[in-house]
């Protein structure tokens, strides 16, 4: 690869359930603070790319209302309907055609705005799932856990401990929406049944925020930033559509977007190479699954891999220090979100939640779609070379 | 950035009702033909042989046109199931709690290799397991739609 491409700089918002504020706005204050921490202005950008969904901004081709709040006007623009991680992609490809040099790259969504879990019924295939309305996002997340659990003799409490691990990081994540006070294994079992085994707590929550980044190409990166984040891989993969057609008992489409992403930056080995994973799960048990897939233990071994207490934030594989999408989920901007907490760890700038340890390498992933369809993960490195 | 609260605006209405006209399609539409004559058709992909139901156009693996239909046994066996003590409100989308739970399940249906979505009834919620066997029990009036399968029920 003759061109490289590094995150020089970053901004989200304060995740909330009802912010006093309007997309505009959210949009606004993270284009302008990530501008602000490259120290350029919107003449500096060559491209935009808005990560925001039709359905839950209540308007088709929503991005042509937000292009004033994302500095965007008579500028080089488009929109990714899909997780902000695939608008980041989208971003250092068109930095590397040469044409580019510099792109800023928003998502956001705010659930306080739409109506909850609607647009998922929505996504559904019209003429059989649509209209008998079973399935959905919370329906479709409770199969899988039912037959990965079974398949692998996973329990409910190995469930309610990813919610523990993750909201007990949350409380040191000032952007985080969930705060749980004093949280225990008994405050996520006590929370309210869904769709078994799915608890209120181990599932994400409707969120209103968003994120920004900014890309720069290598010959102009050191003009920006003295602590750029380098993209050293990246791979993404797209699994069936129907529930009923997929392999229900492990992510496939992870296990191959991480497999293309580890080839192309060398990572041999995910245990050893890399240093912080930040993961999108929606659902407390796809943390296990996403643990399987990318590599991090056999297949069936996630809830053991949790019990050995390596993935919490002080263990050899911290997953989530930031306590991931159950601690907040603005759809479009989740994955971006894992992007910009994983810079944040490189540059040894994520505060009260920043891992003792020195972290050189770090996993960002995104998804899209029931039981997450579509994934795609991120290998970042940080240093000089 | 304003502090108006909802109260001190009145409400704007935006809304507009959208009616959207989707076809079936062509194999959909023989799939709902069979099941108003209280029958379950499936369709199997000339390369792997994998059968499809609901059918699908198009086997995704070998990227082939499926061509043979074939009728499929009314019944199956539960390859996942969850017990949903809520559902989703029509109007918001949030979750309201249902007066009692009900079970919604993927059913493998036998002699296919795909499953369908549906609701599990005449069963309780605690009884349902994984590869209980299955049957589906027809609305009394099949209109040639998703209806026709009114629920599955435990094999009797």
């Amino acid at each position: 690869m003759s061109r490289r491409v590094a995150i020089v700089a970053y901004a989200q918002t304060k995740h909330e359930p009802d912010k006093d504020s309007t997309r505009e706005f959210m949009i606004q204050e993270v284009a302008t603070g990530a501008l602000r921490m490259a120290g350029i202005s919107k003449a500096d950008v060559d491209t935009v790319v808005n990560a925001s969904g039709d359905f839950l901004d209540g308007r088709t081709i929503s991005n042509m209302k937000t292009v004033a709040s994302s500095g965007a006007y008579l500028k080089d623009e488009s929109k990714v309907e899909m997780d902000g991680a695939f608008a980041a992609f989208y971003a250092y490809t068109r930095i590397l055609t040469g044409n580019h040099s510099v792109a800023l790259v928003v998502g956001e969504s705010m659930a306080s705005c739409y109506p909850g879990y609607i647009p998922s019924i929505l996504s559904l295939d019209t003429s059989f799932d649509r209209p008998n309305s079973f399935l959905h996002e919370i329906s479709a997340a409770a199969l899988q856990a039912t037959y990965y659990m079974h398949k692998y003799g996973i329990t409910e409490s190995q469930l309610a401990k990813v919610a523990v691990k993750n909201l007990r990081n949350a409380r040191m994540n000032p952007f985080a929406l969930r705060s749980i006070q004093g949280i225990s294994m008994s405050t996520i079992l006590k929370s309210r049944m869904l769709y078994s085994p799915i608890r209120e707590l181990c599932a994400y929550p409707f969120t209103d925020g968003a994120c920004a980044l900014v890309l720069a190409e290598e010959s102009k990166v050191w003009q920006l930033t003295d602590k750029p984040v380098w993209i050293e891989g990246v791979g993404f993969c797209h699994d069936s559509y129907y529930l009923g057609e997929r392999k229900l008992s492990e992510c496939e489409s992870v296990a191959l977007a991480a497999k293309t992403a580890y080839k192309m930056a060398g990572v041999k080995d995910p245990k050893r190479d890399i240093d912080v994973f930040e993961l999108h799960e929606n659902f407390s048990y796809q943390e296990l699954m996403f643990y399987e897939a990318l590599g991090l233990c056999p297949k069936g071994k996630g809830g053991e891999t949790l019990d050995a207490r390596v993935t919490e934030v002080n263990g050899q594989l911290p997953v989530n220090p930031s306590g991931g999408a159950l601690a907040a989920n603005p759809v479009h901007a989740t994955g971006l979100i894992r992007l910009c907490e994983v810079a944040m760890q490189i540059r040894g700038e994520s505060g009260k939640h920043q891992l003792k340890k020195k972290v050189r390498t770090g996993l960002a992933h995104g998804q899209h779609g029931l039981c997450a369809q579509d994934n795609i993960v991120f290998i970042l490195r940080g240093g000089a070379e | 950035m304003s502090s108006l609260s909802k109260a001190d605006v009145g409400e704007v209405r935006g809304n507009r009702d959208a009616e959207y006209n989707y076809s079936v399609g062509m194999y959909m539409e023989k799939f709902f033909k069979a099941s108003k004559e209280r029958k379950l058709l499936g369709i199997r992909c000339p390369v792997c042989k994998k059968t499809y139901v609901p059918p699908r156009m198009i086997c995704e693996s070998c990227f082939a046109e499926t061509k043979e239909w074939t009728e499929l046994q009314p019944k199956g066996t539960v390859l996942t199931y969850t017990v949903a003590h809520v559902n989703v409100d029509g109007a918001n989308g949030v979750l309201n709690d249902l007066a009692k739970p009900e079970i919604i399940a993927l059913i493998k249906i036998a002699g296919a290799d795909s499953a369908i979505v549906h609701r599990i009834c005449e069963a309780k919620p605690d009884s349902i397991k994984i590869s209980a066997p299955v049957e589906i029990v027809w609305a009394e009036e099949t209109c040639g739609g998703p209806s026709d399968i009114k629920y599955f029920r435990p094999t009797k």
